[in-house]
């Protein structure tokens, strides 16, 4: 196990599957990535891809059972969070390594005003007294935008707006100023304007506090914007890992170049006469097939890519994906 | 490619200065007080045959509210809403049942949408037996076997339940059963907000060929500003009940006039990182209001980023500023070019 | 249209899970419920005991009164004794299970009847038509049952003739005892399908079929009915349960059904002047009563978690 120099989260060799009524669910089967020091990376998927199951269990929080993790490691900071226990994992939760849900008002208490919530917060990781604690809290929700924050501190979570409780838990961000932020498409049920606002926070939050950010949803064009690298996520594997240039512009992965194409531009007139779609349906988490897990709906699919499934390799500078096909050719690649 | 439709003379739907309030009662006893909630705030436009007509806007904005009273399943406050000449808040009995098999509506939640203990075939059927298209079971069978094939699934789930099937399936099922009565006009409240990208772009291919082949009329009312884009051929967008802007579909995409638009347009992801470090985002301030306390004035003068001083005290008129393009914003010029 | 490359997803049968109907899950859930399916053993003995012990003993047997035998205890002879006037309980807890359970299903059928007729109308039309079923609704739950039986008794006694269906006889008094239990017990009910006519009646489902045209009737009962099964089918288990009890503490008044017919209420009424002297004439109708009461609050239980929908799709 070697730690490299500015590497701030790695994971190997992840497997996670859950225990249901139907059988196992293999949920994540064998991610490995890293994250450095101060840079963000996108994990990008459809819904059962495994992105948030992946996240989650570093942190633990995946119930065990149905859950379990049976393999891999999650080193932060050179410690592997995999093999810690509930008691051990509880210093890194929050401090070094932050959580943003999809919805605020699961990690918001609904009975605490906001003036506790937060200045609960800087007390326990800022060790201020009371007073001082609140004024740093004031600080903290007007630089997030929260308007006539004297008057509002004195609300509860339901009377604000989700776009007001997602700025409310980038202040709690800023009270806690974890190394590692993870992100579970946090901006995917707020309005596009809404949306909007909350990312140029985040960026700006960025270039402020230089945290590590982990940003997963499902949505190509959000993190064109604010990504540096990206994950491509299908059936628990990562099939596809660039930098956002290389990505969208010198795409590897047949599946993300039929999410690309099956996407409509805002900026662009209609030049297509169909969309593309994707064929096929879904993969089905119970039973996996032998060989690549898009097969079934991939272009470029060739004979031995139903018999033997990919690894992630390198196919050009800090690009890889797990594909037996070049892409540009149609031919397999060497 | 859709090509524009024809003149808005004989257009199939006309919305003139529709109004729809809902009021909701707080308190008990002594502190009751009537609250208005303006969700639709006066709104008239037409839509022509053959056309698709996008209607975008933020939540709460009432365009889902809008498609809802243009069918009659709210009753209007004030307005009317013609479909095939038909007036639909005045219409009763055999007339309504006429507007009710002319125009037919898709919705956003494939899982609410369709009754659990319905099969397939009863779903897709219902209308055909509430309008008596077909009478006898055997007859109504083969035609929803038909549709079933006409939209992309297969003759043999006609007699399973809608939780045997996916998201993007059930949908489909959905739009089945809005073909059943072969209707003009069909309203899609955001049919595609639900599913998967990949998904989306099924249903929306499915949606285009089903108005080639059958000439039906859309209202697609949606958030998705870059599949608007795609599908419509005018668009409108919406705001607080009001429509802010109306043109034709690479017009207001190009040359967005109201500072809503221009906002929501910058505001729009966009899948290509050139493109997205390039676009300068507009951002608004501040909040959605309610719908309850409006702002005086012009509604949107408390986020606009052009607002002047008479914007609060003095509300815009709804105008042509271009042929064929409507604001309602004191701060545009009409801008009328020679010849036209 | 080239249906391959347009709509790709395929048919139904692609999907992996097999397709299970809905009934077939709550079957699956129900058996893997213990106490519920000793239960409905318990339950299925006991109706096997009541209709098909009738073949054993004929209902003139029942009926036969020998004063010479008064009071036994339970023997040979008389397995479970006899009763004041010499008839075998034996064979009168037999004809009076049959009797208790025609008179449960029914009452509880009476009451599941007007329980959904104004629950429905009241949940989905609201406005005027709701308050004015609600107040009513109110009413009958205020007034203490107890009043309401003995109004009910004395108006309906001698109005009600004797019935007969498929060769057996009934007296008035059963059908009397039906209608008044039925009639004080359908409160509960008809707020729980009111409760659920107003949630289901925004779903878009609803929507969708008024958007089509469906005629309101069709949309009550043909859509939104089905769909409050679940709470209906349990109510109306309990129903039963609580009918049985009903009417074993209205004959044990006096005022149920009366004798010769006997059913497990009113035998305990006989028993009550000797109580501890013959206490088989109150234990075994009394346990038969405990028995089926408990298998049937058993089977409810097993019923609610079946057909919980929120766990529909497993």
């Amino acid at each position: 196990m070697t730690t490299n120099i500015g590497t701030l989260l790695e994971v190997r060799d992840l497997n996670v599957c859950f225990h249901t009524p139907e059988g196992i669910v293999h949920a994540v089967n064998g991610v490995s990535f890293k994250v450095l020091d101060g840079e963000t990376i996108a994990v990008v998927g459809e819904s059962g891809c495994g992105k948030s199951v992946c996240m989650m269990s570093i942190l633990g929080l995946i119930p065990q059972p149905p859950g379990e993790i049976t393999g891999g490691k999650a080193y932060y900071k050179g410690k592997d969070l995999l093999g810690l226990s509930e008691d051990e994992l509880a210093p890194f939760r929050g401090k070094e390594i932050a959580l943003v849900f999809q919805d605020p008002m699961t990690s918001l208490n609904p009975v605490l005003t906001l003036e506790r919530q937060v200045t609960e917060a800087i007390i326990k990781h800022e060790r201020l007294d009371k007073n001082n604690a609140r004024k740093k809290a004031l600080t903290y929700l007007e630089w997030v935008g929260i308007p006539d924050v004297g008057r509002r501190l004195s609300d509860y979570p339901h009377q604000f707006s989700g776009g007001m409780r997602q700025r409310v838990m980038i202040a709690m961000m800023l009270a806690l100023k974890p190394s590692l932020l993870i992100a579970d498409e946090p901006t995917t049920a707020l309005d596009v304007t809404i949306q909007a606002q909350i990312i140029e926070l985040v960026k700006e939050m960025k270039k402020q506090f230089g945290m590590s950010m982990i940003w997963i949803t499902h949505d190509l064009g959000v993190v064109a914007d604010l990504a540096e690298r990206i994950i491509v996520m299908y059936a628990g594997t990562i099939v596809e890992e660039a930098g956002v240039d290389d990505l969208y512009k010198r795409t590897k992965h047949p599946y993300t170049l039929a999410l690309l194409a099956a996407l409509p531009r805002v900026d662009h007139r209609r030049d297509v006469a169909k969309l593309r779609s994707i064929r096929g349906s879904p993969p089905d988490n119970l039973n996996f097939p032998k060989g690549c897990p898009f097969a079934p709906r991939c272009d470029y699919v060739l004979d031995q890519c139903w018999t033997s499934k990919p690894t992630l390799e390198y196919v050009a500078d800090g690009h890889l994906a797990a594909c037996w096909v070049n892409v540009e050719t149609g031919k397999p690649r060497l | 490619m859709i090509e524009l439709p024809g003149s808005l003379s004989a257009p199939l739907v006309k919305v003139d200065r529709l109004v729809k309030y809902f009021t909701i009662t707080q308190g008990f006893f002594f502190q009751r007080k009537m609250l208005v909630v303006r969700a639709v705030d006066d709104v008239s436009f037409q839509i022509a045959s053959g056309e698709t007509l996008g209607l975008v806007g933020e939540s709460g904005c009432g365009k889902s509210t809008l498609g809802r009273t243009m069918l009659g399943l709210y009753r209007a406050t004030a307005g009317s809403v013609k479909i095939d000449g038909k007036e639909v808040g005045s219409s009763k009995g055999k007339e309504m049942m006429e507007i009710r098999r002319e125009a037919a509506m898709i919705f956003q939640d494939p899982f609410a949408s369709l009754n659990p203990r319905w099969t397939v075939n009863s779903i897709i059927s219902e209308p055909i037996r509430v309008h008596k298209i077909l009478n006898g079971k055997k007859s109504r069978e083969k035609r929803v076997a038909e549709l079933l094939e006409l939209v992309g699934l297969s003759r043999r789930d006609v007699n399973r339940f809608p939780h045997e099937f996916s998201g993007g399936q059930r949908q489909r099922i959905g739009i089945a059963r809005a073909l059943a009565s072969q209707p003009l006009f069909i309203v899609c409240d955001e049919p595609i907000a639900s599913l998967d990208v990949s998904i989306q772009a099924q249903v929306v291919n499915l949606l285009e060929e089903l108005q080639r082949d059958l000439g039906i009329t859309y209202l697609f009312i949606a958030h998705d500003l870059s599949m608007v884009r795609h599908l419509c051929t005018r668009v409108a967008v919406m705001y607080m009940g009001l429509i802010m802007e109306l043109a034709e579909r690479d017009e207001i995409y190009e040359n967005p006039r109201h500072p809503y638009t221009q906002a929501l347009l910058s505001a729009v992801p966009i899948p290509d990182p050139d493109a997205a470090r390039k676009r300068t985002r507009i951002v608004l301030k501040g909040d959605v209001p309610s719908l309850i306390n409006l702002p005086g004035g012009c509604r949107f003068h408390t986020r606009c980023p052009i607002a002047q001083e008479h914007c609060s005290l003095i509300e815009p008129v709804w105008r042509e500023i271009k042929a064929g393009h409507w604001v309602y914003c004191h701060e545009v010029e009409p801008k009328f070019l020679p010849g036209e | 249209m080239d249906l391959e490359k347009t709509f790709p997803e395929g048919s139904a049968e692609d999907l992996e899970a097999p397709p299970l109907s809905l009934s077939k899950m709550a079957w699956m859930r129900f058996r893997r419920h213990k106490m519920a399916m000793f239960g409905a053993s318990l339950l299925l003995f006991l109706l096997l005991f009541s209709f098909a012990g009738a073949l054993f003993f004929s209902e003139g047997y029942a009926n036969y009164t020998n004063t010479d035998i008064r009071l036994t205890s339970p023997n040979s002879a008389h397995p479970f004794g006899t009763d004041p006037i010499g008839r075998d309980i034996l064979a009168r807890t037999i004809y009076g299970g049959q009797i208790s359970v025609i008179i449960g299903l029914s009452a509880a059928f009476v009451m599941v009847f007007v329980g959904i007729f104004v629950g429905s109308i009241s949940g989905y039309f609201g406005g005027w038509i709701d308050a004015v079923l609600m107040r009513i609704t109110e009413a009958f739950i205020s007034i203490p049952r107890i009043f309401l039986v003995l109004v009910m008794a004395k108006f309906f006694s001698n109005k009600v003739p004797d019935i007969t269906i498929y060769g057996s006889t009934f007296s008035g008094s059963v059908v009397v005892i039906i209608l008044i239990i039925g009639l004080t017990s359908w409160m509960s009910l008809a707020r729980i399908v009111r409760a659920e006519f107003l949630s289901l009646k925004e779903n878009e489902f609803v929507v969708a079929a008024r958007s089509t045209g469906t005629p309101t009737w069709q949309i009550i009962f043909g859509h939104i009915l089905p769909n409050t099964i679940a709470p209906i089918i349990v109510a109306a288990t309990l129903g039963v349960a609580s009918a049985i009890i009903g009417e074993s503490y209205i004959s044990f008044l006096g005022l149920g059904v009366q004798p010769p017919t006997a059913t497990w209420g009113n035998m305990l009424d006989g028993a009550y002047q000797y109580i501890q002297t013959a206490p088989w004439l109150w234990i075994f109708p009394g346990g038969l009563i405990l028995l089926t009461v408990l298998s049937i609050n058993f089977v409810g239980d097993g019923l609610r978690d079946a057909l919980d929908p929120r766990s529909r799709l497993i």
